[in-house]
């Protein structure tokens, strides 16, 4: 009995020490072995530049710029539809959350910049040396985003935001004054700028090889970060023209202290090279065929093709657009010449009668592969510069800054062409030449009509790639005077002025009702929206 | 030495006395045992107090040696025990009553403890084989509807492949799925583990459209023998945390003893047809208000210009909504250029689905001999639901074995396997109710959509702006696109899976020593998944645009495992007579692993329609998880009762669970329960009527670890292939983890009563109960400006109360013919008791741009429903725009319902008589509301019969004319024309209102607009009255009629307790308020979806036979 007894206990007593040896293993399982745990500033950084809402991704392109920006600014076609100006909120709820994390489609700027300020500030000073040039940059990448972000929604949570990273717990962050978002953005890309110009600052091998946008080019950075700061300055001009005025003065004065992306103010200049541009994986596989064909988004929009380009002769048509045409027994004929529907097409005769209308260019748009994504291109800061001048300065310095920005933007859709495998020729001189004195684009008249000339053309370049870009500047300076076709659906008869927050944000962030709710309508109009 | 003469001597006279009275008086007595329909095998048959007894053979008869005085003890499992005491009888023919719950007296609890029930502090539920297979249900859970108090059931639409939802008690989770811990002969099995956290089918629009199954789908019902729903924190604190939401026990069929081996069969086959389904209404076509279809390019009727159309018009098939043209029969032409009757299809929606089928057998061999038992088990289930094209096979054998070793030790070994094929699960409506997309007109014959939504050479449907692949066959006109690719989904692609299933266990017994045993079990549940999609080419590759193909295939597989283990070693004895106690100790361990591993081509198919990996236009896409826990711990258990009438019960727990942080992985938590049989304590006091009374009370604290891997704060690492080569690139997960995560912890108590009366006639049970959730493991969603979408984080407190009462009386019985009758219904109430200061409110689901919440703020009622609601002045008058519209306050919330039922419950009646019996089952639920935005939709295109209302003037509509400002005037209602001879309207509506200066309204709007601008998708619409409908329901749930051979008759073919019978399920609503929607159509594991529609399938109705026999 008693052996028993023993037996028994010794076989508990077993059990128990398999057990205790459990412990260990319950902590080995503990984490995910499908994840990393080391944080890493280099591979973060990569993170951030590596976003499809940057790039002409499938998702950002056909549930945001085509069915928001693009609508209201007329930069892409769209079916002529009741609710056709209501912002979808599920979709622009998606393009907010990209910016604060990485939620599917975009890389989450502001958390992955928090992970990094926050792994940088656990670094010893000798190891934040070496690192700073990616906190610098990283600083750029969130303001360039950022004002996107208050462009479009104007007070946004953006100093406090990223509470998850910096302490690991929930607080909603207050929607910072988008005036103050400005002037916190314009502040600290002089600073990122100087930084980058610095004598003492190198490019390290680590730099050079995570930096996917700019290949460690301590210049570029130094000239992305000045080109979205003057961009900032001239988008505020109106509303605050004084400080604009001095600080874009300050730069344009002093090329050597405040470089640009200008493409060296040289027409026939090479955007691979000079542009800011971020480019597809070597992996990518999806064109953005299916975001322009799902709508009717890949129709030629009127007021771009029939009233800025046609008259003009514009040698970017043919990159552009497509004559497009019908299929008659089995055989394609080809339209005779380029035409856009008119915008006053209800949505029958926009179904009946497209295939005799052009749409967008399959080379440059629809099939290429290579289509980078636009952060920021010479001719867009050679048009700010060209206004800046006008309004502020020369007016023939202006001419030059005009003329070389509308050829360099010829010379950039020839470049997006050749990318997608486009055999189009460039225009030669005399084309071009007589392209710039055609009276439609001349620089001629009073400083109004320039002034109104370089906005058609920026809105002409921006396209529908820069729609975000194209609406935020027709909202700023009412041009091109476009005309938008009232709809029936009540409360959506015209297009908005800003986009209302998703309801993502608005239901949890405790700091929405009140003022910022009160504000948040779609007719009421970002700080610089005051023409 | 003296002692020892003095016991032997006692002994001595003893032993003579019983000899002698044997010797005198000892009697055998036959007879046969039967049930309400024929003759019982297998019952023990007792002389009680001694170990003297036998069995019933296959006709029921039995004989026993007897003597006056003794009692003889009938008893059988499933059926109520009976004594009688033996006078001067030699014939006792006995009738056996079956029980449903309580009167069987044995429960088995957990870790396979078996209980008097008598002894129990705590409330449990039994379920009998028979209540869960009559009606032929192809799973137990579904089974359950009705049958146990406080046991909500909610099955997927779908049929037998899609999941079942068992929610016990309310909800103890406010995010995770909640559902009830299954353990199967003692085994805990898998059900959703391999969906991780977030569950399944809970992602909506983006997510898969796939009605997925849970693993509860694979036990077979026809191989349950007895099943108990533990429900408390006491009753489940032995299992811990993994019962934190109930468990329910299923102990399959054993061998039982008869003459030999006996075979069984079962056969049940059924038909479904999609019903309950919405009114639509079927007088206008396609089309919108009057000023939208001229903006479209339509008249204001709707009607287009179309030469090619026989009177010189067309419809239009583009528009979502149905304000369009009447539709009179009138010769068009059709999107496909043929030329139709613009005529109604009332039956359109249902037509998309098909009458379904079920079949299912199972044959069993069985036996038990002193040494030995098995049974042997194999069931063919054929499911073929209303979805077309979709279907499931299911394979099951099962092996319940019991070996006797020697006199103290004996081994159980059970093994199942299940195999099942899933041939394209069916697919959610999800896209065609939820998406104005997918609306179609009531015009539209799905006859011709089933012929055109694949070309002649097996291709897509070819939109009207797509002409050049299939010019023949290109739709001539725009359609919404959602319709049709529904079908080519649904039918030409398909998705096959194939589940290979085994779950075994193995049990030793051990009577180690008098008064001590031991008992070790291990066990598996092991499943290995594979699915393989196959999307076909939609048109031609000579079509493809230049960088991509279309079709797909894509290969899943999946290797779901659980290990499991127990120990148990019991002593038990007693202390003087009155009182005995027993404790027990244990260990149990458990390790689950799921690993799914999946690849796909990209960017379509390069050859068509060759399914290969090998066939990828673009780089194939990969993937792969693995996920791994370990939980074990220790356990204690004391029993104390007093001359069997006075219980008591401790147990504690020590857990751990390698899903939280290291520093909080291991946690302690005990409980304790009562249970006084007061009839017996007082039986001289105790009124004659009274035969049964206890009163139950327990209080137990169970702990709770968090989701796996939910609390990581790591990283994803991937290698882009950029432009400078591979790059690494580091990026954070959208819920953000939490190192300080804690178990919570759910502490309950609960106060029974539950009584006998009259002879048994009447039975009740009251239980009530009150817990509450500590330190709530909440995935807390975020603003995303916090830097990500959720946190989990221990937050606040969530707590429920409620009843439970269930009856079950006998209200007649007479002559031959015998009423049962089974009632129980639960009141449940959740709450938020507390939350954390940062955190103001939890918002579990958010529609409409917000303008729709379910969400809870400290001291409120979990599953409030709140919205946006139309504007009102001062005086409570809505308030109507300058264009004749309400305007909707989005500044403000008003409380719109509570998605959760007040009450819920079931009624089952049995009838006998001679060999027939007829059962029938309603449940109900009463109180509470459902969100269903697709509804919104609905009313806002003119789809339902409600929206007649206003359209003529038989339907209330205001005459009025257009005067040459455009403002609709009103006309006397029999106007033929305006003052200048403008035309006529009748389908005016003034909503009732003020306008801003407190003027009563008086504008008049179309019937078309007021519709489609107040319904419309969004915030600002009327989402208060067109998204949120009260849900209550009773349910004529199911109709079992049954008629009885005598086994005189079948004897000769060999065949006992040959059964047939008739049923039907979900037969009809005596009562429901939801008049477009079946209350049952959610879908997703998480509670709140429960209460919230997006569209799933429609609810089925089915009637069918079954056959059962023995040989």
């Amino acid at each position: 009995m008693m052996k028993k007894i023993f037996i028994n206990i010794s076989l508990l007593l077993t059990l128990v020490i398999t057990f205790s040896s459990c412990k260990k293993k319950l902590a080995d399982e503990f984490n995910n072995p499908e994840l990393s745990t080391k944080p890493s500033i280099p591979n973060f950084f990569t993170a951030m530049l590596n976003n499809d809402r940057v790039r002409p991704a499938y998702w950002n392109l056909r549930t945001y710029l085509l069915l928001q920006p693009a609508v209201y600014s007329q930069t892409a076609a769209f079916d002529n539809a009741s609710g056709v100006y209501q912002q979808n909120d599920g979709y622009t709820g998606n393009y907010w959350t990209d910016f604060y994390y990485a939620s599917g489609n975009g890389s989450g700027v502001m958390a992955l910049y928090r992970s990094i300020e926050k792994t940088y500030n656990g670094l010893s000073a000798a190891d934040q040396a070496t690192q700073k040039v990616f906190l610098e940059a990283a600083k750029v990448v969130l303001y360039d985003q950022t004002s996107k972000m208050v462009d479009a929604w104007g007070d946004i949570p953006f100093s406090q935001a990223g509470n998850l990273e910096t302490n690991s717990a929930i607080k909603d962050a207050a929607f910072d004054d988008a005036k103050s978002i400005y002037t916190t953005c314009i502040s600290g890309l002089d600073e990122a700028a100087t930084f980058f110009g610095a004598s003492t600052t190198a490019s390290t091998a680590s730099f050079k090889k995570q930096d996917i946008l700019l290949q460690g080019s301590l210049d570029m950075w130094r000239r992305y970060a000045n080109s979205i700061r003057l961009r900032m300055l001239m988008r505020m001009s109106f509303f605050d023209e004084t400080t604009a005025k001095t600080a874009v003065n300050a730069m344009l004065s002093n090329s050597s202290a405040y470089p640009l992306i200008d493409g060296g103010s040289v027409a026939n200049y090479s955007p691979a090279s000079s542009d800011v541009l971020l480019q597809p994986l070597t992996t990518n596989q999806n064109t953005p065929l299916n975001a322009f064909t799902e709508g009717s988004s890949f129709y030629a929009p009127d007021y771009m093709l029939n009233t800025a380009m046609l008259p003009a002769n514009d040698p970017r048509i043919p990159v552009v657009f497509d004559k497009f045409g019908k299929t008659v027994n089995n055989v394609f004929v080809p339209n005779a010449t380029y035409k856009a529907m008119p915008i006053t097409f209800t949505s029958d005769q926009q179904s009946n009668n497209y295939t005799s209308y052009s749409i967008v260019d399959s080379a440059t748009f629809l099939n290429n592969l290579k289509l980078p994504g636009i952060v920021i291109t010479a001719p867009e800061v050679n048009f700010l510069k060209a206004e800046a001048l006008e309004r502020w300065g020369s007016s023939s310095a202006a001419e030059t800054a005009y003329n070389t920005a509308v050829s360099q933007s010829v010379a950039f859709y020839y470049y997006l062409n050749n990318l997608g495998g486009g055999k189009v020729t460039a225009p030669d001189a005399p084309t071009l030449a007589a392209f710039l004195n055609n009276a439609n684009v001349a620089y001629a008249g009073t400083t109004d009509e320039k002034l109104a000339k370089i906005w058609v053309q920026k809105w002409v370049h921006f396209g529908v790639l820069q729609s975000d870009e194209a609406w935020s500047e027709y909202r700023r300076t009412k041009f091109p005077q476009l005309t938008f076709v009232t709809q029936t659906q009540n409360g959506y008869q015209l297009p908005p002025t800003r986009l209302v927050y998703p309801s993502i944000e608005t239901a949890y962030n405790s700091h929405y009702s009140g003022a910022v709710q009160a504000k948040d309508t779609r007719t009421t109009k970002i700080f610089w929206d005051v023409k | 030495m003296q002692k020892l003469y003095e016991v032997c001597k006692r002994s001595l006279v003893l032993l003579l006395i019983i000899l002698s009275h044997s010797a005198f008086a000892q009697t055998t007595v036959t007879g046969t045992v039967t049930d309400e329909v024929g003759p019982l095998p297998g019952v023990s048959v007792t002389i009680k107090g001694t170990s003297t007894g036998t069995q019933t053979d296959v006709a029921g008869k039995f004989s026993l040696k007897v003597k006056n005085g003794d009692v003889v003890k009938f008893s059988l499992m499933g059926y109520a025990t009976k004594e009688i005491s033996i006078t001067s009888q030699s014939v006792l023919n006995v009738q056996l009553a079956q029980s449903s719950n309580e009167l069987t007296g044995v429960v088995v609890t957990s870790f396979g403890i078996k209980r008097q029930e008598r002894s129990l502090g705590y409330s449990t539920s039994t379920i009998t084989a028979k209540e869960l297979t009559e009606a032929g249900n192809t799973n137990f859970a579904s089974a359950m509807y009705g049958k146990a108090a406080g046991v909500q059931i909610s099955t997927a639409p779908g049929g037998a492949s899609s999941g079942v939802n068992v929610q016990i008690r309310g909800i103890n989770s406010v995010n995770f799925n909640g559902q009830p811990l299954y353990v199967v002969d003692g085994v805990i099995i898998r059900n959703e583990g391999q969906y991780g956290a977030n569950g399944r089918n809970n992602g909506g629009f983006y997510d898969d459209q796939r009605i997925r199954g849970n693993g509860i789908l694979d036990i077979n019902p026809q191989d349950i023998e007895s099943m108990s729903i533990l429900k408390g924190a006491s009753a489940t604190a032995l299992y811990g945390s993994d019962a934190g939401f109930g468990a329910i026990i299923i102990t399959t069929k054993k061998g039982a003893k008869g003459k030999g081996p006996t075979v069984d069969l079962n056969y049940y086959g059924s038909v479904e047809q999609a019903a309950f389904l919405p009114q639509f209404q079927n007088v206008y076509g396609q089309g919108y208000d009057r000023a939208t279809n001229l903006a479209v390019g339509a008249n204001e009727d709707g009607w287009i210009a179309d030469s090619q159309s026989p009177g010189g018009f067309r419809p239009n098939f583009r528009p979502y909504a149905e304000f369009g043209p009447k539709m009179e029969g009138q010769k068009v032409r059709w999107w496909d250029g043929s030329i139709r009757s613009y005529s109604p299809q009332p039956n359109n929606y249902k037509d998309i689905f098909r009458t379904g089928y079920s079949s299912s057998a199972n044959v069993s061999i069985s036996n038990q001999t002193d040494n030995y038992n098995y049974r042997l088990s194999a069931s063919r289930l054929d499911y073929n639901g209303i979805q077309r094209e979709s279907g499931q096979q299911k394979n099951t054998f099962s092996l319940n074995s019991g070996v006797k070793l020697s006199k103290s030790v004996s081994v159980d070994l059970i093994a199942n396997y299940v195999n099942t094929l899933t041939h394209n699960r069916p697919y959610q409506t999800n896209q065609l109710a939820a998406s104005y997309d997918g609306f179609f007109g009531r015009e539209e014959d799905m006859n011709l959509v089933l012929q055109k939504f694949q070309t002649s050479q097996g291709y897509a449907w070819v939109p009207y702006n797509q002409t050049q692949r299939n010019p023949s066959e290109a739709f001539v006109y725009n359609v919404r696109p959602n319709l049709y690719n529904y079908f080519w989904n649904t039918l030409k692609n398909t998705a096959d899976e194939n589940d290979n299933r085994l779950y075994t266990s193995a049990t030793l017994n051990w009577d180690v020593m008098k008064h001590l045993k031991f008992r070790g079990r291990i066990g598996n549940d092991f499943t290995s998944h594979s699915e393989e999609d196959k999307q076909y080419n939609q048109y031609a590759v000579a079509f493809n645009p230049d960088n991509s193909s279309t079709g797909g295939y894509q290969l899943s597989n999946g290797i779901y495992s659980i290990v499991y283990g127990d120990g148990l070693l019991a002593y038990s004895n007693n202390i003087g007579k009155d009182f005995t106690y027993s404790a027990s100790g244990g260990f149990t361990y458990r390790t689950e692993h799921y690993r799914d591993q999946s690849s796909g081509t990209s960017n379509g198919l390069v050859a068509e329609n060759f399914f290969s990996l090998s066939n990828s236009y673009g780089i194939l896409s990969t993937s792969a998880t693995r996920q791994a826990l370990i939980k074990y711990g220790y356990f204690g258990l004391l029993n104390f009762a007093y001359k069997n009438y006075l219980f008591l019960e401790g147990t504690m727990r020590q857990e751990s669970s390698s899903t939280l942080p290291p520093q909080n992985n291991t946690y302690f938590y005990p409980s304790v329960n009562a249970g006084f049989v007061f009839t017996d304590a007082f039986k001289s006091s105790m009124p004659s009527f009274l035969s049964y009374g206890k009163l139950r009370a327990s209080y137990g604290v169970v702990g709770n670890p968090a989701p796996i891997y939910k609390s990581n704060v790591l990283y994803a690492q991937t290698s882009l292939q950029s432009i400078n080569g591979s790059v690494t690139s580091l990026s954070l997960p959208g819920s953000y983890g939490n190192l300080n995560l804690m178990p919570e912890k759910k502490y309950e108590k609960e106060f029974g009563l539950e009584a006998r009366l009259f002879n048994d006639r009447l039975g009740f049970d009251v239980t009530y109960y009150s817990n509450r959730v500590k330190n709530q493991i909440i995935q807390l969603q975020v603003a995303p400006s916090n830097g990500g979408g959720s946190q989990i984080v221990n937050a606040g407190e969530i707590g429920s109360q409620g009843w439970e009462v269930a009856l079950n009386a006998t209200p007649v019985i007479s002559g031959d013919f015998k009423w049962q009758t089974r009632l129980n219904f639960a009141v449940n109430h959740s709450k938020l008791y507390s939350l954390p200061a940062n955190v103001p409110q939890l918002i579990f689901s958010q529609s409409e741009q917000n303008a729709i919440v379910v969400s809870a703020k400290p001291g409120e009622d979990l599953g409030n429903i709140y919205v946006n609601p139309i504007a009102t002045d001062a005086k409570g008058n809505k308030l109507v725009d300058g264009t004749g519209l309400y305007i909707i306050d989005n500044s403000k919330y008003v409380k719109a319902g509570n998605i959760l039922p007040k009450v819920s419950g079931g009624i089952a009646n049995t009838f006998n008589y001679k060999s027939f019996s007829l059962d029938v089952l309603v449940d109900y639920r009463l109180g509470g509301q459902m969100v269903s935005t697709p509804q919104k939709y609905a009313l806002g295109a003119g789809m339902y019969q409600s929206t007649l209302k206003y359209r003529d003037a038989a339907h209330g509509g205001v005459t009025y004319y257009v005067n040459t400002a455009g403002t609709y005037v009103q006309l006397p209602a029999n106007a033929t024309a305006g003052p200048t001879g403008e035309k006529v309207y009748h389908d005016g509506v003034i909503l009732p209102g003020a306008t801003a200066n407190g003027q009563p309204n008086s504008t008049i709007i179309q019937a078309a607009t007021y519709y489609f601008n107040t319904f419309q998708w969004g915030s600002d619409a009327d989402n208060q009255d067109g998204a949120i409908y009260n849900n209550s329901y009773v349910k004529l749930r199911e109709v079992t009629l049954g008629y009885k051979l005598p086994n005189k008759l079948t004897e000769r073919l060999h065949l006992y307790n040959l059964r047939f019978s008739v049923f039907g399920r979900n037969l009809l609503y005596f009562y429901r308020t939801l008049k477009n929607l079946d209350p049952e159509t959610t879908i997703g594991s998480q509670w709140y979806n429960q209460g919230v529609d997006n569209g799933s399938m429609p609810a089925t109705r089915s009637f069918g036979l079954s056959l059962n026999a023995s040989f």
